[in-house]
């Protein structure tokens, strides 16, 4: 047995008490209604997902952005909120469409620090944050190719299964699997080399 | 990396290799893969804060948005107009101004030329013949030429020209009231999504931009009787 058992989103996900009262509510079925009823207008179908998919969004956040995480999930939710009347379910889990907001709000956040906070006049806390080791590792992160990159941040910062991963790449879990050691081949020689 | 490390390391990931199984077959190739692998399990798996306080601020910024999709949608005339209608104005925009400042250059003797044909066109459609010919003496009637006998000869070719100025015009109008049509269209969703306004503003200049040429068209005749005095 490995010492450390693979994430599984599942697991991750709180099991917060719903307004729908559903005894399994860790289905697809009920993320899919949820969905639904969320894109009609439902405000507490819309509280269920946030409760849902805030852990595994916040870690994805906290991995890039640090204390701004939750102002990266709430800015998420919120184009997620303006987004869903053109949420069509194609196949994917609804946390991979997160998951791409997401992305979006880390990037748009790292083209406003680099226009309000030029290098050079970093706060020293900053430069402390810097050098710590989980940015390193979300540095090296983002110098990954984006289809390993996407790996690791699915399965690792937000807790996906392999299947998941796969779902929402659309990749075979075998090639998910083998970009998953690849990417880590790369990430463990980006962190040698700085 | 190896594929033989990579099947291990899988095989370890699904409980089917055990840690200790996997250093001895790869040593400390693998050990750094692990250790990364508990290090990214660890940050994915660390405590997130209570999502209620945060989904009730959340839940503030909610506006009860309509259940419409917002989307801005492109009609066949929208394409007509973006594609042909306005690729064709600008075309006929430069093709007077062309023809004007072409005309306006042009040496005496072609202007003449010019002249010329164009009063034997109008011969064509007159019903009564010309009293004298295009190349009668100055003072003689001055029909065709302006500039010589500006009475009634320049009513005649004056109301031509001042009915194609306000026929100019008049197209200028509908073309400016085309265009505002137009701006209203696109102000509807554009304020809905927030995405329009850029778009908006571009076709105003190209607006703007157009009704400029045609007033340097209509200048252009004008222009052209100068050299005659």
């Amino acid at each position: 047995m490995p010492a450390t058992e693979p994430p599984n989103i599942s697991a991750l996900i709180p099991d917060v008490p719903t307004e729908t009262d559903e005894a399994d509510v860790r289905t697809l079925d009920l993320v899919q209604r949820l969905v639904e009823r969320a894109r009609e207008g439902g405000v507490d179908a819309f509280g269920d997902l946030y409760r849902r998919y805030y852990a595994p969004l916040f870690r994805l956040a906290r991995a890039h952005l640090g204390e701004e995480a939750e102002d990266a999930v709430a800015e998420t939710f919120l184009r997620a909120w303006k987004g869903l009347p053109g949420y069509k379910d194609t196949g994917p889990p609804f946390l991979a469409w997160l998951y791409g907001i997401a992305r979006h709000v880390i990037a748009d956040e790292f083209r406003r620090r680099a226009r309000v906070e030029p290098r050079a006049d970093l706060p020293e806390g900053r430069v402390e944050w810097k050098v710590d080791d989980e940015l390193a590792l979300a540095v090296a992160i983002r110098g990954l190719p984006d289809e390993q990159r996407q790996v690791i941040e699915l399965k690792f910062l937000m807790g996906a299964t392999n299947g998941e991963v796969a779902a929402a790449l659309g990749k075979s879990e075998g090639a998910v699997n083998a970009k998953q050691w690849r990417a880590l081949g790369a990430l463990r020689k980006m962190l040698e080399e700085t | 990396m190896r594929s033989s490390l990579e099947r291990d390391l899988a095989r370890w990931e699904r409980g089917e290799l055990s840690l200790a199984d996997l250093g001895l077959r790869h040593q400390g190739r693998a050990a750094g893969m692990v250790a990364l692998y508990q290090r990214l399990t660890d940050i994915g798996g660390a405590a997130v804060p209570d999502p209620e306080p945060g989904w009730e601020r959340l839940r503030q910024r909610l506006s009860q948005r309509p259940n419409v999709v917002q989307v801005r949608t492109v009609g066949p005339a929208f394409v007509l107009r973006r594609l042909v209608a306005r690729p064709l104005a600008l075309a006929a925009a430069l093709l007077l101004l062309g023809g004007a400042v072409g005309y306006a250059a042009a040496p005496q003797a072609v202007n003449h030329r010019l002249s010329s044909f164009w009063e034997s066109v109008e011969d064509l459609f007159r019903d009564e013949p010309r009293q004298g010919g295009p190349d009668r003496t100055p003072g003689s009637s001055g029909d065709d030429e302006p500039g010589l006998a500006p009475s009634v000869p320049d009513d005649e070719e004056g109301d031509d020209g001042d009915g194609e100025e306000g026929e100019d015009r008049e197209d200028g109008d509908d073309r400016d009231e085309r265009e505002d049509g137009d701006d209203d269209d696109r102000d509807g969703p554009s304020e809905d999504s927030g995405e329009g306004p850029g778009d908006g503003e571009g076709e105003d200049d190209e607006g703007t931009a157009e009704p400029s040429d045609g007033g340097s068209s209509n200048e252009g005749p004008d222009d052209a009787v100068e050299p005659d005095d």
